[in-house]
C-alpha cells in the first residue's frame, strides 16, 4: 500500500512535469492578423516584414499620399486654384492657422508613430546583430531605418521648425531615438540638424558596403519572392540617403551648401547611370507598348526617381481624392489654363503630360492634374509610385551650389541646370540662373511637395500664384511659414 | 506499521475466536474486532475507530474494512467510528467482542459546505472567506435573475448602478466583489473581460455572465461567493476579482417527481427622478435665457422672426399644447417565466429533465428578451464509480429599442406630438436660424430601426469519479460548449440619418455572427484521511485545460428602397471598398493546482494552495504565472478552556495570498504587430505596431490579506460573519497619456502603489422564536477605502491636464474615490456669477487649477442591507432595504441639464431647476448661475452632493402548503410568494437616472408546485 502511494505520487509529479513541457507548445497560439514583437523579430524575414510595415505606411493620407505632397505642401505653394466659393482648401491656401493645424497635426502624429516603429526595429537590429541578422541584412535594415528616421524628422523639421537660417537656436521638434513610448524633449533647431546629419551619416556608412544599389542600380525585376534586394528605388537606398543628406544640407543654409553640392555631385557621378532621365518614348508609353498610349504614360517620369513610396491604391488615395474632375468643384484641386501656360512655356516639356485640359462638374475649363491617375501597365511600377527623392533635385542642388558658393563655377552650374532642362525636352539657358532654378523646382516637383519648402528655405516673402498668373503674387510672412506644435504636445514638459 | 497490520490480519484469520476469548479473559484490557462497511455492504478501508473519552485508544480499518481495537480499558465506553466523507457513528461499548458498523455517506447541508467548484470543502475546516446561499434563500429575496438576489444577501458584492442603461433587460449587470481592482488613468477598452468582473462557475464550468443571468432561479441549488485569496487561489489569475460558484439542483433518487414553478410579474417604469419642464416653463426659460433675443439691435428683421416664433409658441401653449413625451416609448409590462422539472431514479441511477421559458419585456417598447432552455441530467453510480452527465441548451432572443430614451426626455413639451389628423410629423422644427433640425422622437420610433440578437448555446459536461482505497479519489470532468450569437440590424432608408444620401446608400442592414466553440477539462486527484483521531489531512492536485475558439464574421450592406424588403438580397450591395469582417481567434489556458488542508482536532486549520497558470494570452515571455495562498483558522469554541455555554461557534480566520489579474495582464508586457491587409507592395508581408509595450513593465502584484470571524451564539439565534481585508498593490500599473511625439498616445508604466482596505459583514439575529413563529433581523454592511502610496510627484502632469475636467488626482494619500474641484461659495446675488474660494480662503470669480482641493469622496462611509424576516407556520415574509450614506457624488445631470447648457441645448427640454433655481436678477439668492449665461461652467464643489440613499430593494410574502385539497389534484406541495422589488427609493440627490433607458419597479409572484 505504501508502494502504491509512492507510485501515485510519482505519477502525479511526472505527469505535471510532462504536462508543463507540452503545454508550452499547446499554449502557443498564432493569430491570423497579429504577431507578437518578440516572435516577429526572431527571424530576418520578420525584420523585413516590420520594415515593410513602415514603407507601406508612408503612403498614409497624412504622409506621402496626401499632406506631405499634394494635400498640404502643394496647396501652400499655390499650385491649385482654390478661389471657388467655400473651397475646402481655401483657408489652407490663405495660410489660416486653424486650417494649417488641421492638416499638420495628423502629419506629426503619424510620422512619430512611424518613427517609433523604426526605433523598435533599430533596437532589435542591435540586439540581434550576429544572432538573427547577418552583417548584410543588419547593414541594410538598420541603414534604411536610420535613413527613414531622418527623412520623417526632416519633414517635420521643415514644417514645425522655424526657417532654419533665420532661427537656428529656436525650439524645433523632438528628435526621438528611444524605442519605448516616452516623452522626448523638444530640441533646438541646431540640435535637430546635428541629429539629422548624424543619422544620415550612420545610415550611409551602414549602406555603403551592403546596399546592392551601388552595384546593380534599382534592379526592377521581380524575383517571384519578397524581392528583398530588388526594386531599390522603392526603398531608402544608399543614394536616397545621400540625396536626402544633400537636401538637408541645402535646407540648413549657406554654411552647409558646399557639403550639399559635394554630395549632389557625387550622386550624379556615381548614380547617374542607374537613374537616367526618362526619354520621351518612356513618358508616352511607347517604350512599353510600342506606340504612344495614354493609358501607359509614365507621367511621373519615373526613371530618375531615387526613392518613391509605393501605393497600390494611388488612384483612389490621390487622384480620386484631390484631382479627379468628378469631384465637387469646392473639393477639386486644379490649375487654370493661364497658370499652366506660364508654368510650362515650352510645349515640348515632358512634364506637360502631368496635366490635361478638362471640364469640372460645373462645366468650367480647368487644367486637371493627372499625374497620379490610376492606370495599369504590365510589369511597371510607375502607376503606383509617389516620388520622394529624385535625381533632378541633385542637378538643381548642384547648379545652385556651384552658382553661389565659393569657388563659384558658373559653367558647371549652367551645365547641371541645362542637363535637366534638356532631359525634360526644354531649351538651354545661360542667364539668370537663380530664377531658372526656382522655375525648375516649380515644374519638376508638382504633386511632390517640395516647392513650398524651397520657398521657406529661401525665406521668400512673396511667391507667384502659380495656378493663375493673372493674380498678383501671394505675400507670405514668417507666420505663414511657421506651424504651431500640436496642442496635444502641451503640458508634458516643464 | 503497515506490515504489522498485515500480520495482524493473518493472525486474526487463523485464530480469531481463540485470541478474542483469551484477551477478554484478561479482564481489565479487552479487544473488539469487527468490520466497518458502507451502505452497499462493502468494507471501508481507512476508517478510524476510537474511544470517545480516551482517543489514544484507537485504530483504523484495513483494506477490507476489518479492525481490531485492543487494550480497551475497563468500563463502558462510547466508540466513535469516523471517516472522511462519511457520517460519524457512535456505538455503546459494553464489553461485546464483535461489532458491525455501517457508515452512511455524509449528506452535508448547504450551510456546512463550501462549494468551490473544483472540490467541496467542509466549512468548519475552511480558512478562506466564502459565503453560501441556497436557492430558497435567493428566492425569498427576488424571483428574477440570481445576481439581483445575491446582491441583497452578500454584502461584499455590489452591482454598479447603470445610470445610463437603467433597467434594460439586455444590458448585463456590472458586478464588483470587494470594490474595484485598481488601475490608474484611463483604461483602454480593449479587454475582452470587464476588468472588475468576477469569475463565474456553473456546475464546475467557467461560464459567462449572460449564462448566469439567463439561468432560471428555480434550477439553482446553491450559490457560493469566494472572496479572499485563500478561497480564490484555486482559480489562479482568473479569480482576482472573486468567484461566484453556482450549482444547479441535481436529480434525486425516488419515484418520478414533477415540479413546476412559475414567476409572474408586472414591471413599470420609474420616472420619479425626472424633473422636466412643462411647455409654459420651457418657453419662459427659453425667453429668459435669451433664445428669442437677437444679437443685433432690437429693430431688425431677425428680431421680428424671433418674436413671431415666440408668440406662435405662446399661442400654442395657451391653446393647450403641453406634450408629455416621456410616457410615449414606455409601457407597463407583464413578464413571466416557467420551469418544469422531472426527476427520479433508484440508488444507482438518477435522471432529470427540465425545460424552462422566460419572457422578459423591457419597459421601453420594442425591447425584450426571450429565453428558452432545456436540460437533461443523468447520474449513474456503481461501487466506487460515479458517472454524471449534464446537457444544457438555451436560446435567447433579444430586441433593442429603436430610439434612445433621452431623445424623448430632450423633446420640448411645446411641440405637438401628432398633427391634428392624427399623423406623426417627422420634424418638430425644420431647419431654423441656427441650422438646427429637430426630429420627432415618436416618428423616429415608428421608423423601422431594429436590432435583434439571437443566441444559441449548447453545452455538455461529463463527469467521472472513482473512489478507491478509501482515501483516494480521481475525478475527471470534460465540458464542451458551442455558442452561436447572431445579430441583425436594419435601419430604414427613411431614417433621417440617410437624408441627403444617394439612393444606393439609403438604408443599412448589418449582420454579425459570433461562433464560440469551447472545450475544457479537469482531472482532480484527491486524498483525504483522518490520521489517528486528531489529524485530518486532505490534498487535491488538479490539472485543467481549456480552449476557446472564436469566429466573428459580419458585413454591412446598404441601399434599400423601402421597409417592406429587409432581405439583404434586395439591397444595392456593399459600400464601395467595404470588406466583410472575419476574425478567428483561439485562446487557451491550462493550470496546475496543489491544494492541501490540515486540521488538528478541528481546532487549528491550515490551508495551502499553489496554482500555476498558463495562458496563451500572456505573450511569449510570460506564459506561466503562479499564485499562492496560505490560510489559517482557529476554532476557539472547540478549545476545552473556552467552554462558554451560550457561544456555539467562534472561529478566527486569516489568509494571505497574491491573486493575479488576467484581465489586465494580457499583452501588456509584449508589443503586438498587426499585419496590413489593405495595402500591398512588391516586398511581401508588412506589419506595423498595434501596441507598443514597455519591456520593463512589472506586473501589478497584489498582496491580499483577510481577517475573518465567524460567530454563533444562543443556539444559532445570533450569527455574525465579519471580514476585514487589506490589499496592497505594488507596483501599480498606470496608464498614462503621452504626447503624440512619443509615437503612442498611451502607455503603461509602473508608479507607486495602492492600498485598499475595507470590511464587510452580516449579522443575523433571531429576535423571537416560539413554536412555529420566528422573527429575524438581518443587517449587512461594508466599507471600502483606497489610497495611493509612493507616487510622489510623478503624475503631476496628469493632475494638471485633468484640472477642471476630471475629478481625480494622483498623489500620495489620495484615494481613487476622491473628488477634486475648486470650492464654490455659490452664486453671487449681485452678478449671478459663481464665487470660488481659493486655497488661501480668498474669494474669486476665477477658476484656477491651483486652488482645487478635495471636496468629497464617492466611497460611502457605510452601505449594506437591513432586513426583517418573519415565519409563522407555513407563512413567511421578508423585507430588505439597502442603505448607503456618507459618500458624495458629482451630480452630472445637474451639471449638464441645469447649468452648462449650451446654445444648442436650449433647443431641448431641460431640468425644471434651470428655470426656478437659476439667478435672474440682482438680489436673487440662487443656487445656479445666471439664466442667460451660456458659458461652460467649471466642475466646482457646487455640484458635489452628499449621496445618501435608502431603497426598498425587496419585499416578499410567501405561503407554503401541503393541504389536503391539493392532494386531490395530485399536488404534493405548493408554495406561493409575492414580491415587490425596488418599489421605493429615497435619495438625497435629486437627479435623473436612466438616461438612455429608464429604471423600473416591479411587483411579481412566484408559484411552485410539486407533483
Amino acid at each position: 500500500m505504501k508502494l502504491t502511494k509512492h507510485i501515485i505520487r510519482i505519477a502525479i509529479i511526472l505527469s505535471c512535469i510532462c504536462g508543463a513541457v507540452s503545454c508550452k507548445a499547446w499554449l502557443t497560439v498564432d493569430s491570423e492578423d497579429r504577431i507578437l514583437e518578440e516572435k516577429l523579430f526572431g527571424s530576418t524575414d520578420g525584420f523585413y516584414t516590420a520594415l515593410n510595415g513602415v514603407y507601406i505606411d508612408l503612403v498614409n493620407e497624412n504622409l506621402y499620399s496626401g499632406s506631405l505632397t499634394a494635400g498640404m505642401s502643394d496647396i501652400l505653394a499655390q499650385y491649385y486654384d482654390t478661389e471657388f466659393d467655400n473651397h475646402s482648401y481655401g483657408s489652407l491656401a490663405l495660410y489660416q492657422a486653424e486650417a494649417k493645424r488641421l492638416k499638420a497635426d495628423p502629419i506629426w502624429t503619424r510620422a512619430y508613430f512611424l518613427i517609433l516603429n523604426l526605433n523598435k526595429i533599430i533596437a532589435h537590429c542591435d540586439a540581434k546583430h550576429g544572432s538573427v541578422l547577418d552583417d548584410t541584412d543588419y547593414g541594410i535594415i538598420k541603414g534604411e531605418c536610420l535613413g527613414l528616421r531622418a527623412l520623417l524628422h526632416f519633414e517635420l523639421f521643415r514644417i514645425f521648425g522655424r526657417s532654419f537660417t533665420l532661427a537656428p537656436a529656436a525650439d524645433a521638434i523632438p528628435y526621438v531615438t528611444v524605442e519605448d513610448p516616452q516623452v522626448s524633449p523638444v530640441l533646438k533647431a541646431g540640435e535637430v540638424a546635428e541629429m539629422l546629419l548624424s543619422d544620415l551619416e550612420e545610415s550611409m556608412s551602414l549602406l555603403e558596403n551592403t546596399d546592392p544599389v551601388r552595384v546593380s542600380g534599382k534592379n526592377e525585376t521581380d524575383n517571384g519572392g519578397r524581392n528583398l534586394y530588388n526594386y531599390r528605388n522603392l526603398r531608402m537606398n544608399y543614394f536616397a540617403v545621400k540625396a536626402l543628406a544633400a537636401r538637408v544640407n541645402m535646407y540648413l543654409g549657406y554654411e552647409y551648401r558646399s557639403e550639399a553640392g559635394k554630395l549632389a555631385d557625387e550622386i550624379i557621378e556615381e548614380a547617374g547611370k542607374f537613374f537616367p532621365f526618362s526619354t520621351r518614348e518612356e513618358v508616352t508609353g511607347q517604350a512599353v507598348v510600342g506606340s504612344a498610349t495614354e493609358s501607359a504614360e509614365d507621367r511621373i517620369l519615373s526613371s530618375d526617381i531615387i526613392f518613391a513610396v509605393y501605393n497600390v491604391l494611388r488612384g483612389q488615395d490621390m487622384y480620386e481624392t484631390y484631382f479627379s474632375n468628378t469631384l465637387e468643384a469646392r473639393q477639386l484641386l486644379a490649375m487654370s489654363e493661364n497658370g499652366y501656360r506660364n508654368l510650362y512655356p515650352e510645349e515640348s516639356d515632358l512634364r506637360t503630360y502631368q496635366w490635361e485640359r478638362q471640364k469640372d462638374v460645373v462645366g468650367n475649363d480647368v487644367m486637371a492634374f493627372v499625374k497620379y491617375e490610376a492606370m495599369e501597365v504590365d510589369g511597371k511600377n510607375y502607376p503606383y509610385m509617389i516620388p520622394v527623392l529624385r535625381m533632378s533635385e541633385m542637378y538643381l542642388i548642384s547648379a545652385e551650389c556651384h552658382s553661389s558658393v565659393d569657388p563659384v563655377n558658373e559653367t558647371l552650374a549652367y551645365e547641371r541646370l541645362n542637363a535637366l532642362r534638356n532631359a525634360r525636352q526644354t531649351s538651354s539657358v545661360n542667364t539668370n540662373i537663380a530664377n531658372y532654378i526656382e522655375d525648375e523646382y516649380a515644374r519638376e516637383f508638382a504633386g511632390e511637395g517640395q516647392l513650398f519648402w524651397y520657398y521657406k528655405r529661401k525665406n521668400a516673402s512673396s511667391i507667384p500664384a502659380l495656378y493663375n498668373r493673372t493674380r498678383p503674387d501671394v505675400s507670405v510672412s514668417q507666420d505663414n511659414y511657421n506651424f504651431e506644435l500640436p496642442q496635444a504636445e502641451g503640458g508634458f514638459r516643464e | 506499521m503497515m506490515r504489522h497490520k498485515v500480520l495482524l490480519i493473518v493472525l486474526l484469520l487463523i485464530d480469531l475466536c481463540a485470541a478474542a476469548v483469551a484477551q477478554n479473559s484478561q479482564g481489565g484490557v479487552r479487544t473488539l474486532i469487527g468490520v466497518v462497511r458502507d451502505e452497499a455492504g462493502k468494507g471501508l478501508p481507512g476508517a478510524v475507530v476510537y474511544i470517545k473519552d480516551n482517543p489514544t485508544v484507537g485504530t483504523e480499518t484495513d483494506k477490507y474494512g476489518n479492525f481490531e481495537l485492543k487494550k480497551i480499558p475497563a468500563g463502558n465506553h462510547t466508540l466513535i467510528f469516523t471517516m472522511l466523507g462519511m457520517e460519524e457513528v457512535e456505538l455503546a461499548y459494553t464489553g461485546q467482542e464483535t461489532a458491525m458498523v455501517t457508515l452512511k455517506e455524509a449528506t452535508m447541508s448547504i450551510k456546512d459546505v463550501v462549494v468551490t467548484g473544483i472540490m467541496n470543502r467542509n466549512k468548519e475546516s475552511f480558512t478562506g472567506s466564502a459565503s453560501t446561499f441556497s436557492g430558497q434563500e435567493l428566492k425569498i429575496v427576488a424571483n428574477g435573475n440570481i445576481l439581483n438576489s445575491l446582491r441583497t444577501l452578500e454584502p461584499s458584492m455590489s452591482i454598479v448602478e447603470n445610470t445610463l442603461r437603467g433597467a434594460d433587460p439586455n444590458t448585463m449587470p456590472d458586478l464588483e466583489i470587494r470594490g474595484k481592482t485598481s488601475i490608474v488613468g484611463e483604461l483602454e477598452s480593449d479587454y475582452e473581460n470587464v476588468p472588475n468582473q468576477p469569475l463565474f462557475i456553473l456546475d464546475g464550468m467557467e461560464v459567462t455572465i449572460e449564462t448566469i443571468v439567463n439561468l432560471n432561479i428555480d434550477r439553482v441549488k446553491s450559490v457560493t461567493v469566494l472572496k479572499d485569496a485563500a478561497s480564490t487561489a484555486i482559480y489562479g489569475s482568473k479569480a482576482a476579482n472573486g468567484v461566484i460558484v453556482v450549482e444547479t439542483i441535481p436529480p434525486e433518487p425516488g419515484q418520478l417527481r414533477v415540479s413546476y414553478s412559475a414567476n409572474l410579474g408586472v414591471q413599470f417604469p420609474d420616472l420619479s427622478d425626472y424633473n422636466l419642464m412643462n411647455a409654459a416653463e420651457k418657453l419662459e426659460f427659453e425667453r429668459l435665457a435669451g433664445r428669442y433675443t437677437a444679437d443685433a439691435e432690437t429693430e431688425s428683421p431677425e428680431q421680428d422672426a424671433l418674436d413671431e416664433l415666440y408668440y406662435s409658441r405662446l399661442k400654442a401653449i395657451r391653446s393647450g399644447v403641453d406634450s408629455y413625451w416621456l410616457s410615449e416609448p414606455l409601457r407597463t409590462v407583464f413578464n413571466h417565466s416557467h420551469n418544469l422539472y422531472i426527476d427520479g431514479g433508484d440508488q444507482n441511477m438518477q435522471y432529470g429533465i427540465g425545460v424552462n421559458y422566460g419572457d422578459e419585456k423591457g419597459v421601453m417598447k420594442g425591447s425584450d428578451r426571450n429565453i428558452y432552455g432545456g436540460n437533461i441530467q443523468v447520474r449513474y453510480r456503481k461501487g466506487g464509480f460515479t458517472f454524471a452527465n449534464n446537457f444544457n441548451v438555451s436560446i435567447v432572443n433579444a430586441n433593442k429599442e429603436p430610439v434612445s430614451f433621452d431623445q424623448f426626455a430632450n423633446a420640448n413639451p411645446y411641440y405637438k406630438k401628432r398633427n391634428d389628423d392624427g399623423s406623426v410629423p417627422l420634424l418638430l422644427e425644420s431647419i431654423d436660424v441656427a441650422g438646427n433640425t429637430i426630429y420627432n422622437p415618436l416618428a423616429l420610433f415608428n421608423i423601422p430601426n431594429t436590432n435583434r440578437t439571437n443566441d444559441t448555446n449548447f453545452s455538455n459536461q461529463l463527469d467521472l469519479t472513482w473512489r478507491f482505497l478509501g482515501a483516494f479519489s480521481i475525478r475527471g470532468t470534460l465540458g464542451i460548449s458551442k455558442a452561436i450569437s447572431e445579430s441583425e440590424a436594419f435601419k430604414s432608408p427613411e431614417h433621417p440619418d440617410f437624408l441627403g444620401s444617394v439612393s444606393d446608400k439609403k438604408g443599412l442592414y448589418s449582420e454579425s455572427r459570433t461562433d464560440n466553440f469551447n472545450y475544457n477539462g479537469r482531472i482532480v486527484f484527491s486524498y483525504g484521511k483522518l490520521f489517528g483521531s486528531y489529524h485530518n489531512f486532505s490534498a487535491n492536485a488538479s490539472w485543467d485545460f481549456s480552449n476557446k475558439d472564436t469566429k466573428r464574421t459580419g458585413y454591412d450592406i446598404m441601399g434599400f428602397v423601402g421597409d417592406q424588403h429587409r432581405n439583404p438580397a434586395f439591397s444595392a450591395g456593399f459600400n464601395q471598398g467595404d470588406k466583410p469582417t472575419y476574425n478567428i481567434s483561439t485562446s487557451r489556458s491550462t493550470g496546475f493546482l496543489l491544494s492541501t488542508n490540515y486540521s488538528y482536532r478541528g481546532r487549528y486549520m491550515l490551508d495551502l494552495n499553489y496554482r500555476l497558470d498558463g495562458s496563451s494570452v500572456f505573450g511569449a515571455q510570460r506564459m506561466f504565472t503562479g499564485t499562492w495562498s496560505v490560510g489559517v483558522a482557529w476554532d476557539i469554541s472547540k478549545e476545552k478552556w473556552f467552554q462558554v455555554e451560550w457561544i456555539n461557534y467562534f472561529k478566527l480566520r486569516y489568509s494571505i495570498g497574491n491573486p493575479g489579474n488576467q484581465n489586465f495582464d494580457a499583452y501588456m508586457s509584449s508589443g503586438i504587430y498587426q499585419y496590413n491587409p489593405d495595402y500591398t507592395n512588391v516586398f511581401g508581408e508588412s506589419a506595423i505596431l498595434e501596441k507598443a509595450a514597455n519591456r520593463n513593465l512589472a506586473w501589478q502584484k497584489t498582496l491580499d490579506q483577510n481577517f475573518g470571524l465567524d460567530f454563533t451564539a444562543w443556539g444559532d439565534r445570533i450569527r455574525l460573519g465579519f471580514d476585514y481585508y487589506y490589499k496592497n498593490t505594488d507596483p501599480l500599473l498606470v496608464s498614462i497619456s503621452l504626447p503624440p511625439s512619443a509615437g503612442s498616445t498611451r502607455a503603461y508604466t509602473n508608479i507607486g502603489g495602492q492600498i485598499s482596505k475595507g470590511f464587510a459583514g452580516t449579522l443575523n439575529v433571531v429576535a423571537i422564536k416560539t413554536g412555529s413563529m420566528r422573527l429575524g433581523v438581518n443587517f449587512s454592511f461594508r466599507n471600502n477605502q483606497s489610497e495611493y502610496v509612493n507616487i510622489g510627484n510623478s503624475l503631476d502632469f496628469m493632475n494638471q491636464k485633468g484640472s477642471s475636467e476630471v475629478l481625480r488626482r494622483y498623489y500620495d494619500g489620495a484615494s481613487p474615490d476622491d473628488i477634486w474641484a475648486m470650492r464654490s461659495l455659490g452664486i453671487d446675488p449681485a452678478t449671478g456669477r459663481e464665487i470660488f474660494l481659493t486655497k488661501d480662503g480668498e474669494y474669486t470669480f476665477q477658476y484656477n487649477a491651483e486652488d482645487e482641493v478635495k471636496v468629497g469622496s464617492t466611497a460611502p462611509d457605510l452601505e449594506g442591507v437591513i432586513g426583517l424576516s418573519f415565519y409563522y407556520g407555513q407563512f413567511s415574509a421578508s423585507i430588505n432595504c439597502r442603505y448607503e450614506f456618507g459618500g458624495q457624488v458629482f451630480a452630472s445631470a445637474l451639471y449638464s441639464k441645469v447649468e452648462n447648457l449650451s446654445e444648442q441645448q436650449l433647443y431641448y427640454n431641460v431640468d425644471r431647476r434651470a428655470l426656478y433655481d437659476r439667478w435672474q436678477k440682482p438680489g436673487d439668492n440662487a443656487q445656479f448661475k445666471a439664466i442667460d449665461n451660456l458659458d461652460s461652467t467649471p466642475m466646482s464643489s457646487r455640484f458635489v452632493l452628499d449621496d445618501n440613499v435608502f431603497t426598498f430593494e425587496s419585499i416578499s410574502v410567501g405561503y407554503d402548503t401541503a393541504a389536503r385539497w391539493l392532494k386531490k389534484i395530485k399536488v404534493q406541495g405548493a408554495s406561493i410568494r409575492l414580491y415587490a422589488n425596488n418599489i421605493w427609493r429615497i435619495s438625497s440627490v435629486k437627479e435623473e437616472r436612466g438616461i438612455e433607458y429608464p429604471f423600473s419597479n416591479s411587483i411579481s409572484m412566484s408559484i411552485s408546485l410539486r407533483f
